[in-house]
């Protein structure tokens, strides 16, 4: 069974991460299929490339990166694009996705997934740039839904609303993140469920879990803990739209040893598979 | 947006620095963003601000193990955030945010150990220069077997990329492998030290030389043949054969060259 691009349902995966290096080369264990951080090894010839290389030998791998800054004023970068297509090449890549943000202008970078106006005017921007890059990457692009913290005053378009027509115009897919349609509802007060009902069920390509921290009045999207319940609930609701859609479990800060990772990755395929251990029956 | 995010000081002073009002006016800034039910428009603004500036020191963090040992977090810190609105990152990847540190350091009044502080960060940005380096095969003792005389001299040894070179006037590497010790080692007195800073089989290692050794290498490493190399190492204070034996079968044990020819 394969989606709109041609691409299988991977199954479960977890983010390829520095410490747990050791213990997946020295045990080889199951896990359906990895996901790195492009920017974590496209400048780098030691160890990282050294694991990562073993490490696509033997599992799929899926690129995910920070900086394609598709919402950017400034020229696509196309010494960005370069590296990160040769990664692409080095580890066959499944896809290769980023977020619907810009990093920075003027030639800085702030190393943040910004959020953008959702306007007539930056929709029309971002579709042509992501067709830019489609075709130089010769491949389709899923874009994710940020997590974010503030809203402009001068959107027109709903965040849902606008990924959904950058995916409908400019072919890319969507990189659903439920922990930061979860986040960003909290922060900006909208209805999470309403949400990821909207989104075109045929778009979305891959889905992301992860954990967050609540500062009490805003969410931060920091990947250090479990995935909540609420998120789970959600991810069960874009399951029953979406069917089976690569899944995979983020946890960047305070990470936990391999097998509690991929624990929430199994829990995560109980969920889409409605199982009753996991918490309350799909309907 | 990006302006006052990068800017330093409280989010109302840095809606007001120059290149802010520049992407608009102070006026407009709050009504720009949506309230939420908890947080004011600038509130939200401060939360990417407080995102962009732990993001960045974190990075440096990483970078600069030794100085944050030697200064303390605090110290480091405020650094580090010196730096980073004085070279604020302009490329894609974390990874080189950290390169003009070492020359940064010096331009900062009133830093404890200063000098010192200023080896130790030209080492470890060496080091992630190193850790990153493509990998290059390394040439085996045998291609130099067998030579003549006349043909030892015309020799020339390519060094492999992931190799960096320094002279320093402390040995900030002892202090280095101590801070990797987890101990917490006082600063050195000062000394004069050769070093080669090197990766093999995936790990950062040390080779500290003497004067006539490093300046032999370092000949070679620019490309002279091993005949001027050698002259270069008379001036430095000389070495017998048996030395320079030595330090060959140091070098290709260390897997320092990548290749080797006869010019």
């Amino acid at each position: 069974m394969t989606n709109r691009w041609g691409l299988p349902d991977l199954g479960f995966g977890i983010g390829l991460r520095t410490v747990h290096f050791p213990h997946i080369l020295a045990d080889w264990p199951e896990m359906d299929w990895f996901e790195i951080l492009s920017e974590n090894f496209m400048d780098t010839g030691g160890r990282p490339a050294y694991v990562l290389d073993r490490v696509a030998e033997r599992y799929p791998v899926v690129m995910h990166g920070v900086s394609m800054s598709v919402g950017s004023t400034d020229p696509v970068n196309f010494e960005y694009l370069k590296k990160l297509k040769a990664l692409a090449k080095r580890t066959k890549a499944r896809w290769i996705s980023d977020h619907l943000c810009w990093t920075g202008v003027s030639g800085k970078n702030t190393h943040d997934l910004l959020p953008m106006p959702y306007t007539d005017e930056s929709l029309r921007h971002v579709v042509e740039r992501v067709k830019t890059i489609m075709d130089y990457l010769e491949q389709p692009v899923f874009l994710e839904n940020p997590s974010s913290y503030l809203e402009f005053t001068s959107s027109t378009w709903t965040e849902g609303e606008f990924l959904s027509q950058v995916a409908e115009q400019s072919g890319c897919g969507i990189l659903l993140d439920v922990n930061n349609v979860y986040v960003s509802a909290f922060n900006h007060g909208f209805d999470a469920g309403e949400y990821v009902d909207r989104i075109p069920a045929d778009r979305i390509a891959q889905i992301h879990l992860a954990g967050h921290t609540n500062k009490g009045t805003h969410i931060l999207d920091t990947h250090s803990d479990h995935v909540v319940d609420e998120v789970w609930e959600l991810y069960r609701r874009v399951c029953q739209r979406a069917g089976g859609v690569a899944t995979l479990i983020e946890w960047d800060e305070a990470v936990p040893s391999f097998e509690t990772v991929r624990a929430e990755a199994w829990k995560a395929k109980a969920y889409r598979e409605g199982n009753d251990a996991c918490g309350s029956q799909a309907a | 947006m990006q302006a006052c995010i990068m800017a330093e000081g409280t989010v109302e002073q840095a809606i007001e620095t120059p290149a802010a009002v520049l992407e608009f006016p102070v006026s407009r800034a709050p009504g720009l963003i949506r309230a939420s039910r908890t947080l004011a428009p600038l509130e939200r603004l401060d939360v990417y601000r407080g995102m962009y500036e732990l993001r960045l020191v974190e990075a440096l963090k990483v970078d600069y193990p030794g100085l944050r040992k030697l200064w303390g977090e605090e110290t480091f810190e405020e650094l580090a955030r010196l730096y980073v609105a004085a070279h604020p990152s302009r490329s894609y990847t974390l990874n080189r945010l950290g390169d003009q540190l070492p020359e940064f350091v010096p331009q900062v009044e009133g830093l404890a150990k200063a000098r010192f502080a200023w080896d130790l960060a030209r080492l470890e940005l060496a080091e992630t220069v190193v850790f990153d380096e493509e990998e290059s095969a390394a040439a085996e003792a045998g291609a130099i077997a067998g030579l003549t005389e006349e043909q030892w001299g015309r020799l020339r040894f390519q060094p492999v990329r992931a190799l960096r070179m320094l002279q320093m006037h402390y040995p900030a590497h002892e202090y280095m492998q101590a801070v990797r010790r987890d101990e917490t080692p006082a600063a050195p007195r000062p000394r004069k030290t050769n070093l080669i800073v090197y990766r093999r089989a995936h790990a950062l290692l040390h080779l500290p030389m003497a004067a006539p050794g490093y300046a032999l290498f370092e000949m070679l490493a620019q490309g002279c043949t091993l005949a001027e190399g050698m002259e270069a190492m008379q001036e430095a204070g000389g070495g017998s054969p048996k030395q320079v034996f030595d330090y060959f079968r140091v070098w290709f044990e260390e897997r320092l060259f990548s290749r080797v020819e006869i010019w």
